[in-house]
């Protein structure tokens, strides 16, 4: 099924090659996210584990900063 | 004659006087002028927005409002001649984001920038505004979005497209899955009294 799209107000169908390009823009898009998301998750576990070391709690680390 | 001419009761009001005043606000720039009226898309999962942005204004804010099909988010690129920009890291993202009461940051090197994020339970809102797109010169683009939710999400960003060319306007892509229905406005600033 073609996807649309609206041009300044106006409906219509994507072109092939318009496809072909949103489809390679959706492709890159996904990696970028994955790789957002992975470092996201690396500082999480990073503030987890020193958390671990350090004996505290987030809200005791929080209450420390305010 | 100062202008604009002040009557008060009994004053004979002349041509002249009245003609001055019409010119006087005639002349007048309002602060936004609308350069593209309210335009609604449904069900896209592009939106093209083409000659908005010109000599004649400098900077621009575009507001708009969308839903989806499913939880997605919106990206944006610039473009001119009906071609979007998406030179690879060209669009150096970087704001902050609550969600409910969590905050963070971030910043991101993309071929696009994010316009906004949605979901099927409300409307979500943006408000961006653009700095110098049709200068060939590289763009500052910064604003806030919205998607309002049980917690809602509320994002504050900057981005700089360090590509140093001319734009004439902007897509908005659902570049993750789903589409998109909703509308937008442009305005230019006016840059003269």
């Amino acid at each position: 099924m073609a996807l649309k799209v609206n041009d300044n107000g106006i409906d219509r169908n994507m072109t092939d090659e318009e496809q072909a390009l949103f489809v390679e823009s959706k492709n890159n898009y996904k990696v970028e996210k994955q790789s957002e998301a992975q470092v996201v998750a690396d500082r999480q576990a990073l503030k987890e584990a020193t958390l671990a070391k350090l004996g505290l709690t987030a809200d005791e680390v929080a209450a420390l900063l305010s | 004659m100062a202008l604009p001419v002040t009557f008060v009761a009994g004053d004979v009001l002349e041509a002249a006087q009245l003609n001055s005043n019409f010119t006087y606000l005639d002349g007048k720039n309002a602060g936004l002028v609308c350069v593209k009226a309210e335009t609604a898309f449904t069900g896209s999962t592009t939106v093209n927005v083409d000659s908005v942005f010109s000599a004649t204004y400098t900077n621009y804010l575009v507001m708009a409002t969308f839903t989806g099909t499913t939880g997605d988010d919106l990206s944006l690129r610039l473009r001119v001649g009906g071609v979007d920009n998406s030179t690879a890291s060209s669009y150096v993202r970087q704001g902050t984001q609550t969600n409910g009461s969590t905050l963070s940051g971030f910043r991101a090197n993309s071929a696009q920038t994010k316009f906004g994020s949605f979901n099927t339970s409300g409307t979500s809102f943006a408000m961006f505004q653009f700095c110098n797109p049709f200068s060939a010169t590289t763009t500052n683009i910064y604003g806030n979005f919205a998607e309002p939710g049980s917690v809602s999400t509320i994002d504050s960003q900057y981005t700089l497209h360090n590509v140093a060319s001319s734009f004439d306007g902007f897509s908005l892509l659902c570049l993750a899955t789903g589409n998109v229905t909703g509308s937008y406005t442009v305005y230019g600033y006016s840059k003269t009294v």
